[in-house]
Formats: structure tokens, C-alpha cells, sequence
């Protein structure tokens, strides 16, 4: 007895172990994972419709501003020593998307002199964040074996947001998600009134940068998801005068779209106008509340 | 009394454990992280065409039949889209998820993949516009049978500039 009793533990034990290693595999735990019992079922199977709200990356953004004529200037981007001024979780949140547009510009318009440093920010970040598995030495490694090639770094940094946003979703952590996107678009919107300096009516730039107004409302929108996280409220409140130049611009009707070579024609019902004032306000704003964000607020 | 004393125990210890490993599952398990790349791998287009390139705003999601969502997304001026559905058929079981595309702002119907009988779409976008898609997937008999399905559920957005064709 004395001697089975130990034995029998010992086997037991084993057992549990190798049933819970099991049950924690991610691959082979597939039927496990998506057939669960009634019980746990009632904890999650909520019917409220859930809605989801898709920003589309900074790379999008600089590809088509490329696209469209525009060159890159050199000192616009945060400075990546800028790093060691964020402490919070809200700041360090905000700059990993403030880095992340850097990085699309840099890949975007062939500036690479520093891009090493800032996806070493990134991994700083994204480790502090509890999403060290984003930016892996094997992504370093990757990334220095690629620095001649736009489109690969273009990729790697895609693939670095990408895993962020399903890593911060998948741990429960949408607000972040939100702050690292308000971080993006607002950098992104920035460097496009540096890059796309003057004004001229009827130019496809202006109309692309006007157009953010759709992606923030998005953002927006996702703000309104978590309406008790305070870091929100906060990022919302600094960047909401850009908001409020979006939300300003006058909208004229558009003729209702058709159909062409038998696909469907879809758009808004409105076309935003933005005028040579209104950039310039816009310009300036973007510079402010992009500073907010990545400056150290002198209390 | 020993040995009984031992196997209590472990029975309730690994009760114990299976209970709290359910319940770190639901927590800590959302559908993201189920369905990671399901899109990648289950969606595509059944016309080829030149030039269409991913677009970061396709995603996944953890779905119940029956189960409705709504997700939005922004179209670019001077960009064709097209965009489709693929669900795993442990809960879809041979049916089409259906899907409306509504103006984010008007709230106006802009398509019915149930009018259409279609499982992709593709459009021209002559001005940006906020899309919002409603999903809808079928109710599956099986649930009734004592478990309840969850599958994957993907979608693929491509884009590329629109394509200007003619002399």
C-alpha cells in the first residue's frame, strides 16, 4: 500500500499532465476548441451583434500617395530616441502605431537609413505591451537581410501590425488595438500634409488625405467600444481637433453611381471638398496633435 | 482509506483543473486568435483577374450558426474591390454565408447576396465611402443535438487602382 499509493499518484499525475498539455495544444485541440460543452457555451454565447471596424494600414495610404506623385522629405519622422518618453501604456500604445506608419513611410519611399532603429522600437514596445511574439530576433534578422528591398520591408512591417492587432485581440486587449491605430492614422495623416506640401485644386493627393475622414470615423467609432477606458478618453480628447477639422469639411452631392463593364459602381453619396484653407488648417493641426502624442507633455 | 483518500483527490483535483482550464479557454481564447489566417487560407476568388492585391482589412472571426455580425470597412476613391466569404463547414454544413453591403451613413442597401445568389462581389469606387457588410450564417440542425458549433468564419478583401480599360 505504502508503495502503490506514491506509484498510483505518480501515474495519475502523469496522466493529468498529459491530458492537459493536450487539451492546451493549440493545433490539435481544434475540435476541442470550436465544439465546447453546453456550459462553457452559455458563458459565451452571446447573440448581441458584434461590430467590428477595419482601418486600413498606413501602408495603403503611403503606396497610394506614392502612386499618386508624392516624394518623401527627409526629418519627418519621430525620432526613434523619442522612445525613452514613454512610460504610460497609453503613450507606449500610441507611438508603437506612430512607429509602425514611420516604418510604411520609410519602407514606402525608399528610406532606410534608420529603419533598424525603429523596428527595434517596435520590438520595445511591442514587449513591454505583453506582444513580444510580433517583432522576433528572426524578424530582425529578416528585416536586416531585406533592407534593399522595399517590397519585403513593406511586408515584414505589415505582417509586424497584422500579428499585433490579432495578438491584442486575441488576449483581450481591443483599447489598446485602438490606441496603437489612433497612433497610425494620425502619424500617417501628418507625414501626408508634410509629403503633399501645397495645394492645388482638383489634386487626387488632396482628395486621398480628405478622404481620411472615413478611416477616422471608423476610429471613432471603435473608440466607442470602450467607453470606460480611460487611456481612450484621454488619446480621443488630444486627437479630437483633428476630428473636428474632418467633421468641418464641407461635403457636395455626388451624381449617383452606375455600373461599368458590368461591375457594380459604389460611393458616397458625397464628395468631401477640402479648399486651400482648410489644408493649411489641416496641416497645422496634424503637426499639433501628431506632437501631442509623441512629445513629453512638460507638467 | 488511504489509497481512497488518494484517488478522491486526484479526481477532484483534475476536476478541478478541467474546470479552470474550460474557463482560462473561454478567457483567454477569443475567436481571433482561433481563427488566425483562416481567411488566407479558405478564401478565394472563383474569377482570376490581373493586379488585385490583399487588403489589410480582411479578417476572421469565431462565428455560432445563426450567429449575425456586422463589420465595416473604408473604400478608397479610385480603387476596385472585391471581397469574399469563406466559413468552416462544421457550421455553415454546404450553405453560402449571405452578406448585405450597406453605406455606413445613409444606411442604404447597396447589395444583397441573397438577391444576387453570390458568395463574392466586386465593385468600382468612384468616391471613398465607409461599407458596412452584415453577415449572416445559417441556422445548423446539428446544434440541437447537444453540442454547440463554433467555426471559423473569413473574410478576403483585395483591391488594386481601378483599372482603366478602352481606347
Amino acid at each position: 500500500m505504502k508503495k502503490t499509493g506514491p506509484i498510483s499518484l505518480f501515474l495519475c499525475l502523469s496522466l493529468l499532465a498529459s491530458i492537459i498539455t493536450l487539451s492546451s495544444c493549440g493545433g490539435g485541440a481544434d475540435e476541442h476548441q470550436h465544439e465546447m460543452s453546453d456550459t462553457l457555451a452559455s458563458d459565451s454565447g452571446n447573440q448581441n451583434i458584434e461590430e467590428y471596424y477595419q482601418i486600413p494600414l498606413p501602408g495603403d495610404f503611403f503606396a497610394s500617395l506614392r502612386t499618386l506623385g508624392a516624394v518623401a522629405k527627409p526629418g519627418l519622422l519621430n525620432p526613434s530616441e523619442n522612445i525613452s518618453n514613454y512610460t504610460t501604456s497609453a503613450e507606449k500604445a500610441v507611438n508603437f502605431g506612430v512607429y509602425s506608419s514611420d516604418l510604411f513611410y520609410c519602407s514606402n519611399f525608399n528610406q532606410k537609413a534608420d529603419i533598424l532603429k525603429y523596428f527595434e522600437n517596435l520590438k520595445r514596445l511591442a514587449d513591454d505591451l505583453g506582444i513580444s511574439s510580433v517583432v522576433t530576433d528572426e524578424t530582425m534578422k529578416n528585416i536586416e537581410a531585406n533592407l534593399s528591398n522595399t517590397d519585403s520591408l513593406n511586408r515584414i512591417t505589415s505582417s509586424v501590425f497584422y500579428d499585433a492587432t490579432t495578438a491584442l485581440e486575441s488576449s483581450g486587449q481591443g483599447a489598446t488595438l485602438a490606441l496603437i491605430i489612433a497612433g497610425g492614422l494620425t502619424e500617417s495623416i501628418y507625414l501626408g500634409t508634410r509629403i503633399v506640401s501645397s495645394y492645388k485644386d482638383g489634386s487626387a493627393a488632396i482628395q486621398l488625405i480628405a478622404d481620411q475622414k472615413f478611416p477616422m470615423d471608423n476610429l471613432y467609432a471603435y473608440f466607442n467600444k470602450y467607453p470606460e477606458d480611460s487611456r481612450i478618453a484621454q488619446i480621443a480628447e488630444k486627437i479630437a481637433p483633428l476630428n473636428k477639422i474632418y467633421n468641418s469639411l464641407t461635403e457636395t452631392p455626388k451624381d449617383s453611381s452606375a455600373s461599368k463593364e458590368g461591375r457594380k459602381v459604389i460611393g458616397s453619396e458625397t464628395l468631401i471638398m477640402m479648399n486651400a484653407d482648410d489644408y493649411k488648417k489641416l496641416s497645422t493641426v496634424a503637426a499639433e496633435v501628431r506632437n501631442s502624442l509623441t512629445q513629453k507633455a512638460s507638467n | 482509506m488511504s489509497t481512497r483518500y488518494f484517488i478522491a483527490t486526484i479526481l477532484l483535483g483534475f476536476s478541478s483543473i478541467c474546470l479552470h482550464a474550460q474557463v482560462k479557454l473561454s478567457d483567454t481564447q477569443p475567436a481571433a486568435s482561433l481563427c488566425q489566417d483562416f481567411h488566407k487560407k479558405a478564401c478565394s476568388f472563383v474569377k482570376k483577374d490581373i493586379n488585385y492585391k490583399y487588403n489589410s482589412q480582411s479578417r476572421d472571426a469565431l462565428f455560432r450558426p445563426g450567429q449575425k455580425s456586422k463589420l465595416t470597412f473604408t473604400a478608397h476613391k479610385g480603387y476596385d474591390y472585391r471581397l469574399t466569404f469563406a466559413g468552416e463547414d462544421k457550421i455553415l454544413q454546404g450553405a453560402a454565408v449571405s452578406f448585405r453591403i450597406i453605406d455606413s451613413r445613409t444606411k442604404k442597401e447597396l447589395f444583397n447576396s441573397e438577391d444576387e445568389n453570390a458568395t463574392e462581389f466586386e465593385f468600382i469606387c468612384d468616391s471613398s465611402i465607409n461599407l458596412t457588410i452584415e453577415i449572416q450564417l445559417p441556422e445548423n440542425s446539428a446544434e440541437t443535438s447537444g453540442k454547440v458549433l463554433y467555426g471559423c468564419v473569413g473574410f478576403l478583401l483585395e483591391s488594386r487602382p481601378t483599372l482603366n480599360t478602352g481606347f
